[in-house]
């Protein structure tokens, strides 16, 4: 299933406005941090985890999603969140701490709800993979051809609710799947020294569900096989699981050293980003770099808008933590 | 003697490297403890003097590597495992609560569980609802588990070496902002002299840390800090605050707290977990069911919520210093 | 007397602070004693005492210091 050049270009221009986000994101996280790094300080306190470098895991996937297909996330979670249509001032705003967030200031940056199309993401490793399954079986009851969605790390292969998760949507034929974004790293721990096989799509098979692994941190790729295992979850014939190589191009969460990081692999990151490599393709393919330029520059145009949104917005008063604890 | 001041991070390494060189069945397992040296800094310097078979990062296994933990110690090793953040007990707390804490039932006292359960615990700087509590009253309620949180390095050192040495199970808390890690912001009391060779802290405790006759003040972790900022204040009102930091929720050290209610009449008792059936909780019911207090008794913890993102949520509901003086003031000059 | 400097090769050009001193204003120290924590960007640093005597600390914690600054002196 290749992508089409309207899908390329969507692909493109998303890449680019979640890249953008994250280095706005990453400024405004500094601001107050420096020179003592203390995370309480500044316009964004707290832990923040960026995405820079796995936006083609996005893409590719949210690319054959509706706003009617549940997307679960990680800590890691705005590319996905931007590639699934969130409401970027709201998100923006909610990252802020902001009234105006997606919860009104009440979950941040790693607990981000958007249930307009069907978005949320949470800060336990792998425990956005049961519901999503959940999601999934109310789909197929209702006899709807919605799809949900679980995206997780490498790391996340390791914990129970990776395997009891597997096992539960292919006994049951969900219509989910679920997706690996491999980048080698569990905080300091290389992939290799915490998982005992090479491959976790090859874990697939254990399930009795098929398993793919794309190499390369390649949009295009990433949009064939994703799109090949949605249309199984849409037709019915249950649950995949889809393994990408992709790559962290910061740390762990900002303020990470990555003292752990050899060198080498650290210098080389410049050349491995994907979106460079990608906008290149679509020239080689006879894409006008005029049409390209201006996706980035509507990028940075919707960053802005989102972060000054957010910078504006008040905060919240102390009895709105009070509040919506019940419904 | 020399003095040499240390954070509680230094204070839990060092106390853990002394212990693995005197005892070769020590060893130490958890998430980004062994070359990081623990994203607390609480592991730094083991791998290197000890190697990767006994300085052992694990992968994301909670449940794996603390009921591994369990195994190890009914063999007669002592594990000391990290669970990164309290928060994530939710995925390994049957290792914890019906394995660990229930060996030495179960088998009659033939098999005791000697592991060091250590884990971070408490909010205030924008981690939010999954990596901001501190869950005292949640592991405190199991029986079998001792559980203990040290207000400063000294205690720290101390109770680490006392938990590594102890045959139970020891669920050892060690609070973000007390740490001393530099990204964390550091409060400068927590850093405090410990003497080079090993001592020990008894676990069961609590500690007088200072004395006082108007009211008694209880708090464990960052509390302690607060209520010793407080009593500070309040001692140019003319009140004068006596602080007792707990150390330990379980066992709870009942007779020093009932004893000190006896003297002062008046109990407020201060910690950052949920309020309802919490620590507060907990001691209010033991005191006033041992002595008739003089002043209705009072306790400042945190709301049944969910810890919000936004600092001005956040830290509007955190206990702090004011909350304390405010309470102090009005429970002192009640009338009775 | 002594003074206590921050190694120019150490903070590369960048700027650091303090964190935490681990002794007091008037404190006897050992050549060698750890006396503060250093943070520059994302990284911690020890710094020792670089003779014995008694230290003066002349810079308050999480203020900016460079390569080449003087944050104590150790005095005989």
């Amino acid at each position: 299933m290749e992508p089409n050049a309207s899908r390329r270009l969507w692909m493109y221009g998303t890449m680019v406005l979640s890249r953008e986000f994250e280095l706005a994101i990453k400024a405004a996280y500094l601001e107050g941090k420096q020179p003592v790094f203390n995370m309480a300080r500044g316009p964004i306190p707290g832990e923040m985890h960026l995405s820079n470098g796995q936006e083609p895991c996005a893409v590719g996937v949210c690319a054959h999603l509706k706003y009617s297909d549940t997307v679960t996330a990680t800590h890691r979670p705005h590319h996905v969140a931007i590639a699934k249509g969130v409401h970027l001032e709201a998100m923006a705003a909610e990252i802020f701490g902001r009234k105006t967030g997606l919860s009104g200031g009440r979950g941040g940056h790693m607990h981000l709800f958007d249930a307009r199309v069907n978005f949320c993401c949470s800060g336990i490793i792998a425990q956005g993979m049961g519901p999503a399954v959940g999601a999934a079986m109310a789909a197929k009851l209702r006899g709807r051809r919605d799809v949900a969605v679980s995206f997780i790390g490498e790391g996340a292969a390791n914990q129970g609710a990776f395997h009891e998760s597997l096992n539960l949507a292919a006994l049951w034929k969900a219509p989910v799947v679920f997706v690996i974004e491999d980048n080698a790293w569990g905080i300091s721990v290389a992939k290799a020294a915490a998982t005992a096989i090479e491959r976790n799509s090859d874990r697939a098979a254990a399930y009795g569900i098929p398993g793919s692994y794309v190499a390369g941190n390649d949009p295009d790729a990433v949009y064939a096989v994703a799109g090949d295992a949605i249309e199984r979850a849409r037709s019915g014939e249950g649950p995949s699981l889809i393994e990408i190589d992709t790559v962290r191009l910061e740390g762990h969460f900002m303020g990470d050293g990555e003292g752990y990081r050899p060198t080498q692999e650290k210098s080389g990151l410049t050349a491995r980003d994907p979106i460079p490599l990608y906008r290149q393709r679509l020239e080689t393919g006879g894409v006008a770099g005029r049409a390209l330029d201006d996706l980035e520059i509507a990028a940075r145009s919707a960053v802005e808008q989102a972060i000054c949104f957010a910078r504006k917005s008040p905060e919240p008063v102390a009895e709105e933590a009070m509040q919506r604890v019940f419904a | 003697m020399k003095k040499r001041k240390i954070t509680i991070a230094k204070a839990m390494a060092e106390a853990i490297c002394q212990e693995m060189r005197r005892d070769p069945s020590v060893l130490v397992m958890g998430e980004d403890i062994a070359k990081l040296g623990g994203v607390f800094g609480n592991t730094r310097g083991l791998l290197e003097e000890f190697g990767a078979e006994r300085v052992r990062d694990t992968p994301i296994s909670e449940t794996a590597f603390i009921g591994a933990a369990v195994g190890m110690a009914a063999s007669g090793m002592r594990p000391v495992v990290e669970l990164m953040f309290v928060d994530f007990f939710g995925v390994c707390m049957d290792a914890i609560y019906n394995l660990a804490a229930k060996q030495s039932y179960f088998s009659g006292g033939q098999v005791t569980c000697p592991m060091v359960l250590m884990t971070s615990v408490g909010g205030g700087y924008g981690d939010a609802g999954q990596h901001s509590q501190t869950l005292f009253a949640t592991f405190g309620h199991m029986p079998g588990l001792k559980v203990v949180i040290p207000s400063n390095a000294y205690d720290a050192k101390g109770m680490m070496i006392a938990a590594i040495r102890d045959p139970n199970p020891v669920v050892f808390m060690f609070h973000k902002a007390l740490q001393g890690m530099g990204w964390l912001g550091t409060v400068q009391r927590s850093v405090t002299d410990a003497p080079e060779e090993a001592y020990v802290v008894p676990l069961s405790k609590a500690n007088i840390v200072r004395e006082g006759s108007d009211i008694t003040v209880v708090g464990l972790g960052a509390t302690v800090h607060m209520a010793l900022d407080a009593a500070e204040e309040l001692q140019r009102d003319g009140i004068s605050v006596e602080v007792i930091d707990l150390r330990s929720v379980a066992p709870l050290d009942r007779d020093t707290l009932v004893a000190s209610a006896a003297k002062t009449g008046c109990v407020l008792c201060v910690d950052d977990d949920y309020v309802s059936y919490g620590i507060g909780a907990e001691i209010l019911a033991s005191v006033t069911e041992a002595v008739r207090l003089q002043k209705k008794p009072r306790r400042i913890s945190y709301p049944d919520i969910p810890v919000p993102f936004a600092p001005s949520m956040e830290h509007a509901v955190l206990p702090n210093k004011e909350k304390i003086v405010a309470a102090v003031k009005s429970m002192v000059r009640e009338q009775p | 007397m002594t003074d206590v400097v921050i190694p120019t090769d150490l903070l590369e050009g960048l700027e650091g602070a303090l964190s935490v001193w681990f002794v007091e204003d008037g404190d006897k120290v050992s050549e060698g004693d750890v006396l503060c924590e250093l943070m520059v960007e994302k990284a911690a640093f020890e710094i020792p005492a670089p003779a014995a005597g008694t230290i003066r600390l002349l810079v308050q914690p999480e203020t900016p210091v460079r390569g080449g600054t003087v944050i104590a002196r150790v005095v005989v």
